[in-house]
């Protein structure tokens, strides 16, 4: 499954020390995120890529150790991220 | 000219005729209405505004009337029109003029979108406005009304107009809400604050305004910048106390206490960034305004050294 954002969203961002918001045009919803999460989302912003992929990626830019347990952070991550409309799944 | 120089008799006339004519803020209003309480509220708390032209550009109409049909006769009551809606029930006539300062704020929080308008008190000193939104009940207005009683400018203690154009803090010194005990608090801790007649039974309890300072009303050209966003809590018996809080966080309270946040979209965030962008965040608890008063002009003291 690749992770891309949802077509309709447009983002604008704000943020203070390690607190996000997110505008998101598309639905007008504003959302207020920690870094993880807004370093998540921005990486799928970036560029759509699979749950494996992101992790990687992340473990990188944050130089994370612990890949297995940021697998499980970033899962859930991705999770709450389509639950809220912000991004979607497709497959390869 | 202002409407204390003309007299009660003409502000009846001309509520009862063609309308009266006043600016308050960035806002002119045209008030029609024929019932005495109206007339009497508008001289006492309003005689520093200026009266506007005949011809001028008119914002806001707003109509107070008795209704019509047997209840002019049997418990009357009083009807807000505008634009030949009625968008409230009517009220009992003697809540006249409590339900024109709602209607007021009503055509303001409705209509004026080139503001973000925050369901919030504002006040100023030195330049820089301290944004206080909060859900009834929080203290708010009484903490506005004590701040203005010790020299805070009053900008106003329900709507924050943030100008979409420049994001500064457009004042609207209209007289001050007081509800219930507040009445008594700020009697006591104000005993020069102006009050009209209490009305009893409103959908809020009893209710009363406090007059706008002159030195306020004359400053209403002078926009403000935002410097504190602090939201405050009515505790009983709880010292004064200002704690730190997240700036993401404020700013999605502020969000949720706009009237047209949504509707304005990505401007709407821009601003409201802007003003988390300048603001230090607060929440405030209090009992009493002789220990939340020195809080507050403590913190205008620190931005001047």
């Amino acid at each position: 499954m690749v992770w891309h954002l949802n077509a309709l969203t447009a983002l604008h961002w704000r943020h203070w020390d390690d607190e996000w918001v997110v505008f998101d045009a598309g639905s007008g919803q504003t959302h207020q995120m920690d870094t993880l999460t807004a370093v998540t989302l921005m990486v799928i912003e970036a560029t759509p890529m699979p749950l494996a992929d992101l992790v990687s990626q992340i473990a990188q830019e944050l130089q994370l150790p612990n890949e297995r347990e940021l697998d499980l952070v970033l899962s859930g991550i991705v999770q709450r991220l389509a639950s809220a409309g912000l991004i979607e799944s497709a497959a390869p | 000219m202002m409407l204390s120089q003309l007299g009660t008799h003409e502000v009846a006339r001309r509520l009862g005729n063609g309308g009266l004519a006043l600016r308050t803020g960035p806002f002119n209003f045209r008030i029609r209405s024929p019932i005495e309480a109206v007339t009497e509220g508008l001289a006492l708390l309003y005689a520093d505004y200026p009266l506007v032209d005949e011809n001028a550009f008119i914002d806001f109409t707003v109509t107070l009337e008795r209704s019509g049909g047997l209840r002019r006769w049997w418990r009357p009551q009083v009807q807000f029109t505008h634009d030949g809606g009625h968008p409230f029930v009517p009220l009992p006539v003697d809540h006249a003029f409590p339900l024109l300062e709602w209607a007021m704020n009503w055509c303001i929080s409705t209509q004026a979108h080139h503001f973000l308008i925050l369901h919030a008190a504002v006040m100023e000193r030195d330049g820089g406005a301290v944004i206080m939104p909060a859900p009834p009940g929080s203290g708010k207005s009484t903490l506005c009304a004590g701040l203005v009683s010790r020299g805070w400018r009053l900008l106003s203690d329900e709507l924050t107009l943030i100008s979409v154009a420049d994001g500064l803090i457009a004042p609207l010194a209209r007289p001050i809400s007081l509800k219930n005990q507040s009445l008594a608090v700020i009697r006591r801790f104000a005993p020069e604050a102006v009050l009209n007649q209490v009305t009893h039974d409103t959908s809020k309890g009893s209710v009363s305004h406090m007059k706008a300072r002159a030195a306020d009303v004359k400053r209403v050209a002078e926009p403000a910048r935002p410097r504190w966003v602090i939201f405050p809590k009515y505790m009983p018996g709880a010292d004064a106390s200002l704690t730190a809080r997240s700036k993401a966080n404020s700013m999605l309270e502020l969000g949720r206490n706009a009237f047209n946040y949504t509707l304005l979209g990505r401007t709407g965030f821009d601003i409201l960034a802007d003003v988390i962008e300048a603001s230090d965040c607060y929440d405030f608890t209090y009992s009493r305004l002789e220990q939340a008063v020195p809080l507050f002009d403590a913190l205008a003291a620190r931005e001047r050294t």
